[in-house]
């Protein structure tokens, strides 16, 4: 028998992620609409227990009602902020704070392996964001839920890389050489590189799987970031395969002008867009 | 028919004429399309709010059947954002039926 209960089940979903001082009255706003859409249907001789079923049904779907509750409670402030993250990998990509920010210390010195600990940690957590973000554009403004396994599988391999990254850092005493399964010296050496080459790899799959999810669901402008997603995907894996075989930066290169003059700038604007947030009628678009 | 895509025309349309709730908007987008345009009503709800937070329309409470309901009505940048939205639909429904009438 639908009741109460299911309406609160029900509002309990579409209100999941909600800020709570929105929360409640969001609840009390649907609960006065499935109130009068049941009223209407006893008012057709309608029975009750039908009537509230469906009005319930009536409803919708309330995931996409707390995607879209989210994307406007929440959504613009990370919009805004992850726009701004994607400027800070700009000027991370330039390596301007080991310009500007860097002592005079001796490579490989505990201040340096600091230093680049923190540069490397901080960078990877703003791509973790930028993602992270992008995955919640995807799926509260865009009803794309399909973004959800990969954003996922493109965040584990950043944590993987971060966690490797700062193994090799901080443990391991790589002097001049880039250390690669190869070469490795030691097990936590070899377990930082694998880490940390297993996490690129994990990402630049992740991308190019987002990349394609995006690719078969949306309309042109979609299709240009999505395509941009996986080029940078296959970037990513093509660079670790050539540096861990061939020992090579030429990968490193193509990526930070790959980052430096398209994605991230497109990426940027497309936060900047979301943010301003307007939504386009058929019309406008066209 | 779903209409979630010009669904913002349509409250700024309804809202234009007065004042209402939530359910009285879908219902006179129901009634007024003769059944034809619908949506799943719960997502009208963001809707809603995200053109509150724009400032298209400010929400505010009164007593509906003894109940206090949540009212939306059109402010002064929402009556222009629907005067500009409304020419630029009547331009695109003008010129897809004169693509359909010329392909007929």
């Amino acid at each position: 028998m639908t009741s109460y209960a299911d309406l609160n089940r029900w509002l309990d979903q579409a209100t999941r992620g909600v800020p709570r001082r929105w929360a409640t009255s969001i609840r009390a706003e649907l609960t006065a609409h499935f109130e009068d859409t049941t009223a209407a249907l006893l008012q057709q001789d309608v029975p009750e227990e039908t009537a509230r079923r469906r009005a319930l049904a009536a409803l919708g779907d309330p995931q996409a009602v707390a995607h879209g509750f989210n994307d406007v409670h929440r959504g613009r402030r990370h919009y805004l902020m992850a726009a701004l993250a994607a400027l800070l990998l700009l000027v991370e990509n330039f390596d301007l704070p080991q310009r500007f920010l860097m002592g005079d210390w001796a490579e490989g010195s505990t201040p340096s392996r600091l230093f680049y600990a923190a540069d490397h940690a901080f960078t990877i957590a703003l791509g973790f964001y930028v993602v992270f973000v992008m995955g919640r554009l995807l799926v509260w403004r865009f009803d794309h839920s399909a973004a959800t396994t990969p954003v996922n599988i493109v965040l584990g391999g950043l944590v993987a890389h971060a966690t490797g990254t700062a193994i090799l850092d901080l443990a391991v005493d790589t002097g001049s050489s880039t250390p690669t399964l190869l070469n490795a010296g030691n097990l936590v050496e070899g377990m930082g590189t694998a880490l940390q080459g297993g996490g690129i790899l994990l990402t630049g799959a992740g991308l190019i799987a987002l990349g394609a999810s995006v690719l078969l669901a949306f309309d042109t402008p979609g299709k240009r970031i999505a395509a941009l997603a996986m080029i940078e995907g296959a970037t990513t894996m093509l660079y670790i395969i050539v540096l861990y075989l061939g020992g090579s930066f030429l990968g490193v290169y193509v990526l930070l002008a790959l980052n430096s003059a398209i994605l991230l700038p497109v990426v940027g604007v497309v936060f900047m867009r979301a943010w301003l947030s307007h939504r386009r009628l058929p019309a406008q678009a066209a | 028919m779903n209409i979630k895509g010009s669904l913002p025309l349509l409250i700024l349309h309804v809202l234009s004429t007065s004042p209402r709730h939530g359910y009285a908007i879908l219902k006179e987008i129901r009634q007024g399309s003769e059944g034809v345009l619908g949506v799943a009503e719960g997502t009208l709800y963001p809707m809603l709010h995200d053109l509150e937070q724009r400032g298209l329309i400010e929400a505010f409470e009164e007593t509906v059947s003894g109940r206090l309901r949540r009212c939306y009505r059109l402010t002064d940048a929402g009556r222009r954002e629907f005067d500009r939205q409304a020419a630029e639909w009547r331009r695109y429904s003008r010129a897809v039926n004169l693509l359909l009438g010329g392909a007929s």
